[in-house]
């Protein structure tokens, strides 16, 4: 293993790291990334491509990288897409090849690649168009099967993830040279800086390259910047994380791998965590991607971009074995020859198009140079073996070599700057994409991602935009020595830049991930796809996971070329959040499995879990859905006896989780008389009132009862559901609409535990509880009092007689500590007369059977009319809601009533969500009558029961409709009743 | 039968307060003896300011803040409205014996029941905190009183001490998953 590496560089060789790639156990050291470690094992071949199965290497060295994708074995699942050249090479790693089969060497779809002449841009349009009913049935999934990247393991995420929120004054993204140099000016000032780096070392480049800056190399300047700026309290660094994203208001999303360079997340660690940053201002120092250039195969393993040469060469001490041929239209290729011979690897030559550059840094070397020359063609199986060149003379030529290391130029990073839609202007000094003049939020950016490729320029053109952040963010001017720089080579670019190299009729790829090759986009043209968006779509250029980081550009050029325009007026699409893939259990964070969202618990949770409770969600809400006892083996039978025991003695049930808001202030009347359309106004102190709450458009909002404990204090109920729902309404309304109104509202849910007992002997069981001095028979509180006062030997507690179930029945509130305790000792009292704990089932049952409307009912479609509560809007006093609930359409002759149902057979079923036809009448939305929209079985009637909406159903009383369930396929006789099942004169609840 | 009396239970659910250390983060539930708001505005505003100065020797807070004297905590909630809590235990009511001392012109609701107050302690705190609140606690200075959100829960931050030391009310029902969202930050700083 050693034999493939360097003397220098900068990974650790006393610390062996070892990994497995597709079943091979390798070695590597601690440093290395897997693509570093691949190369060093002489590993070139490392994936297929997405379309053609065509063997495809490692091309870059960094978060660019379109071929080494790969799925890793982590915590006993798999994660798919992970760049090689992201990944931190840690013990144990398990990496394996994707999109092939039966091995990466001898794939079987590689056949894919001999029938390619039929596989071009928009075959799938023009081939599976018949029959019609194959597309979905036959060729999609057989495509979506031989096409591809990796594959989900389809197990449950077994990592955890966070999310977190960082704030900075200035948010600098990418620590290479301009990043590190920008942050420390920054820091310096006194900003608040934060700079992240999606390395697990700070210097970008400078890790690859030789230069010397300030006497240092460029890892070791890096890391001294680095030692400078973690001893400053106004600066954070972040490594190993990715900004992804620019968002409105100068904020950012980052993506932290915390974990991703373990074998396993330490307990209780997340492995990546999603990162929300605010910023005042940001300096985007990005960097730059190299660009290929385009000629015949030039995807084979083994062909590179020549800066990732140099970085596993300088960076990571991997000694190229067999010889190297540069191609390069820029003076990169001579730095690239430079740096490789330096470090003792064997260069057969180096090919410039250029004509009219000197290589005079190679003059003694045994490199032969062609300038004016092209690489038209490379050959070897599974990975490059020769390349095919033109000279300047118009002659062929064949170099054996075993790597093409290829430069077209430098493209900078600007997908942050244009997530806002600021479009990239062309630059004709750099040939390529600069941000928009003009970027939001204080936005900045420098170094190569500004177009600087000089590191001296970089230092100077950097401090200069610094220097205006600085001033931008209220901080004073600092003084500064401009680094020195050595052992540079210029940045000079062609005039004339080499996009692609024409020859025969070959493939030349320009996308490697999605397999689009120079021909495709001539296609494209060729069939009319000539707008850059068309383009796009139709050949999918640029469409895949490294969202066209190495291709947009030649493929614009090219399309440029086909149309005889420039690039510029040729255009560009913009980019898009994620700059690299983000998984999705990062955007999850915690928020999953019983995590997913908060869950409350009643006051009384505990004392219904030791007592057997079976739980439901409503809402955020844990409830008590029932009680089972031994011997019951259904939940029905659970339910009925919570029933029948109630209606016959006493049930008690937690209701706390109704909305309780409390509204003081001297205009608080006068507010809960706009509010609700029935009238409030001369609700007596010590009683309590049903409301019903409208929304602007007259429909339905909430309903619930309001009591008044004062002269100018209320509480008011609404239902579990729209608990905050109403007290945002109530807010609006009194911040927004009536300002002026003196009026204080507090929400209270949470304060009292609120239990309804009903039933014949609820009034018995409170005597027993609340203490003697207050009087609470039917004379001195009847039906909708209300009082303040004290149970069970001094516990302060509201007591309303309402009920919700048609029993006598009062709702009693204590503070909410007391929850646990209250519900123990009325049941504890209540023993004698068998008191029972019914949960939401049994509330349920009783609600449908008293007719009384809930959630189900208050379905934001439904008016006061439909539910039988026209009177209700009252017509002396203007409340919200009111005028629009009288609009004709809503009160047209033949609309909605809220009736009963029974079935005419005892032995049916009835269920919510059934339509109601007419007898004979045809099943079809023509002829619907109406739906269903609680149902339930009720023990008292021994028969389902439902209520629901009927046209004119008030007066159909009677008549015998279908009910139909086309889900359960059932067509049900039933007859239309009173929605007051039980006691429709209301005499028990008044008794 | 005896007569019952009633037993109050902690927030989250227990008899004791609940007290845990993670990473060097200390999170304590803490008792909530005595909480009420206190809703006034317009000419009431100047009498409440008095009130306060002679009742209990404390200022009356702007937005963003808490003062605590010897004797309660006052806290910014909202515009014309505070949180004023004590350690005292009040057998009538927090709001009535408030309502005695103030006034009855007050808008006074007793929160005492509505609340869990946990305090967070230690020099990972941040770390731990930056993971589920998006203030930016590090500029926070003692004092400061926030309304945010903490894993979908609406909550109260009050900075007792710059990057130490803070407490946190949240919904009394939502008291376990708070307490279990603050452990987890906690392990995960």
């Amino acid at each position: 293993m050693s034999r493939n590496r360097l003397q220098s560089g900068l990974i650790d060789k006393t610390k062996e790291i070892h990994f497995s790639f597709n079943g091979r156990n390798l070695t590597g050291f601690k440093g290395d990334t897997l693509a570093s470690a691949l190369f060093a094992n002489g590993i070139f071949l490392v994936g297929r491509s997405f379309k053609y199965h065509r063997p495809r290497g490692i091309i870059s060295a960094g978060s660019e990288e379109p071929n080494g994708l790969v799925t890793i074995k982590r915590s006993g699942s798999t994660v798919p897409n992970v760049q090689a050249t992201t990944i931190e090479l840690y013990q144990g790693l398990e990496a394996f090849s994707q999109n092939c089969w039966p091995s990466v060497e001898n794939d079987f779809l590689a056949v894919n690649d001999l029938i390619a002449p039929f596989l071009t841009a928009g075959f799938y349009y023009k081939t599976f168009m018949w029959p019609k009913s194959f597309w979905e049935a036959v060729y999609e999934p057989i495509i979506r099967r031989a096409a591809g990247l990796g594959a989900l393991s389809t197990q449950s995420d077994p990592d955890e993830y966070d999310k977190g929120f960082l704030h900075c004054d200035l948010l600098v993204v990418g620590a290479g040279v301009a990043g590190l140099w920008t942050a420390w000016l920054a820091a310096k000032a006194g900003v608040n800086v934060l700079l992240v780096d999606e390395d697990f070392l700070p210097g970008g480049r400078a890790l690859s390259e030789t230069e010397i800056i300030d006497g240092m190399e460029g890892a070791e300047w890096a890391a001294s910047i680095l030692d400078k700026l973690n001893g400053l309290n106004n600066f954070r660094y972040l490594s190993r994380t990715t900004v992804y994203g620019t968002f409105d208001h100068g904020i950012f999303g980052a993506l932290e791998r915390v974990t991703d360079h373990l074998l396993t997340s330490p307990e209780g660690k997340p492995r990546q965590t999603l990162w929300r940053i605010y910023s005042k201002a940001s300096l985007i120092c990005s960097g730059a991607t190299e660009r290929l250039i385009a000629f015949a195969n030039n995807d084979r393993p083994g062909i590179i971009q020549a800066g990732a040469l140099r970085s596993y060469v300088n960076r990571w001490s991997v000694k190229a074995k067999g010889s190297v041929v540069v191609f390069s239209s820029t003076d990169d290729g001579e730095r690239t020859v430079k740096d490789l011979l330096e470090k003792g690897i064997s260069v057969r030559a180096l090919i410039d198009p250029r004509t009219d550059q000197q290589s005079d840094n190679l003059e003694g070397s045994d490199v032969e140079v062609f300038q004016g020359a092209k690489v038209v063609d490379t050959f070897g199986r599974r990975g490059i073996t020769q390349v095919k060149l033109e000279t300047s003379t118009g002659e062929y030529k064949t170099l054996d070599c075993s790597f093409l290391a290829v430069s077209g130029g430098w493209n900078p990073n600007i997908h942050l700057t244009s997530h806002h839609r600021e479009r990239p202007v062309w630059s004709e000094r750099i040939h390529s994409f600069l941000a928009a003049d003009s970027l939001p939020n204080n936005m900045t950016v420098a170094g190569a991602a500004s177009g600087d490729f000089l590191t001296s320029e970089i230092f100077k053109n950097s401090a200069k935009k610094v220097e205006k952040i600085i001033k931008s963010l209220g901080f004073s001017k600092i003084k500064y020595n401009l680094p020195t720089v050595e052992n540079s080579i210029s940045a000079k670019l062609d005039d004339d830049p080499l996009w692609y190299v024409p020859y025969g009729n070959k493939r030349a790829w320009v996308d490697f991930q999605n397999d689009v090759t120079v021909k495709d986009i001539k296609l494209s043209h060729q069939e009319g796809f000539i707008s850059v968006e068309h383009l796009k779509r139709y050949t999918t250029l640029g469409m895949a996971t490294d969202q066209g980081k190495n291709s947009n550009v030649i493929g614009l050029a090219v399309m440029a070329e086909a149309t005889g325009r420039s690039i510029e007026e040729t255009g560009t699409t913009i980019f898009r959040p994620p700059y690299n893939p983000v998984p999705i259990g990062a955007f999850a964070g915690r928020s999953r499995d019983k995590d997913f969202r908060p869950v409350r618990l009643t006051p009384s949770h505990k004392w219904a879990e030791e007592n057997g409770a079976v739980f439901i969600e409503t809402g955020q809400w844990l409830r008590a859905q029932y009680f089972p006892r031994n011997g019951e083996s259904h939940w029905r039978q659970s339910v009925d006896r919570e029933v029948l025991q109630t209606r016959s003695s006493v049930g008690i049930c937690d209701v706390s989780t109704l909305g309780k808001i409390d509204i003081q202030g001297k205009d608080s009347v006068e507010f809960i008389n706009r509010v609700y359309s029935n009238g409030f106004a001369k609700l007596p102190v010590g009683k309590t009132r049903y409301g019903l709450m409208l929304r602007e458009d007259g429909m339905v909002m909430d309903d619930g009862t309001t009591a008044r404990l004062g002269e100018n204090h209320f509480v008011m109920t609404t239902t579990t559901a729209n608990a905050v729902g109403v007290f945002r309404h109530l807010e609006f309304c009194r911040q927004c609409l009536w300002p002026h109104l003196d009026v204080h509202l507090i929400s209270t849910t949470e304060s009292w535990a609120q239990f309804a007992i009903a039933g014949p002997n609820s009034r018995k069981l409170l005597s027993k509880v609340v203490d003697k001095e207050f009087d609470i028979s039917n004379d001195s509180f009847p039906f909708m009092a209300c009082r303040e006062l004290t149970v069970f030997s001094g516990c302060r507690a509201r007591l309303f007689r309402i009920s919700f179930s048609g029993e006598l029945a009062y709702e009693v509130a204590v503070p909410s500590r007391f929850g646990y305790s209250m519900m123990s000792n009325l049941l504890a009292v209540g023993k004698e007369f068998d008191a029972v704990p019914y949960g939401t089932e049994a509330l349920g049952v009783m609600r449908i059977e008293k007719g009384h409307a809930a959630g189900n009912e208050l379905n934001g479609q439904t008016t006061a009319r439909d539910l039988g509560m026209g009177a209700l809007v009252s017509t002396k006093k203007d409340s919200i809601g009111a005028v629009l609930s009288r609009r004709e359409g809503l009160n047209l002759d033949g609309g909605y009533s809220l009736v009963g149902f029974k079935p005419v057979n005892r032995e049916d079923t009835l269920a919510a969500g059934s339509h109601i036809f007419s007898e004979g009448a045809k099943v079809n939305a023509k002829f619907d009558q109406g739906y269903l929209t609680s149902a339930a079985y009720s023990p008292i009637l021994e028969s389902s029961i439902a209520i629901g909406f009927l046209k004119r159903g008030n007066e159909r009383k009677g008549e015998q409709v279908r009910i139909i369930n086309l889900l359960a396929n059932s067509n049900i006789k039933a007859e239309v009743v009173s929605a007051h099942f039980v006691d429709p004169e209301g005499e028990k609840l008044r008794g | 039968m005896a007569r019952l009396a009633l037993k109050p239970l902690n927030a989250l659910g227990g008899k004791d307060l609940e007290r845990s250390s993670f990473n060097g983060i200390e999170i304590t539930e803490k008792h909530l003896n005595s909480l009420a708001s206190i809703g006034c505005s317009g000419p009431l505003l100047k009498n409440f300011s008095k009130k306060l100065k002679s009742i209990f020797d404390i200022e009356v807070p702007g937005p963003g803040k808490s003062i605590t004297s010897q004797k309660v905590r006052v806290s910014w909630t909202a515009q014309g409205q505070w949180f004023i809590e004590s350690d005292e235990v009040f057998s009538q009511g927090f709001d009535i014996y408030l309502l005695e001392k103030l006034g009855k012109e007050f808008a006074v609701t007793d929160q005492s029941d509505g609340w869990v107050k946990f305090s967070l302690s230690g020099d990972n705190i941040l770390k731990a905190l930056e993971k589920c609140i998006m203030l930016d606690l590090y500029k926070m200075p003692g004092g400061s009183f926030s309304r945010c959100s903490l894993e979908h829960i609406g909550v109260y931050l009050l900075c007792e001490r710059a990057k130490r030391d803070f407490l946190i009310y949240g919904p009394r029902s939502s008291a376990n998953s708070l307490h279990h969202a603050l452990i987890q930050a906690s392990i995960s700083a």
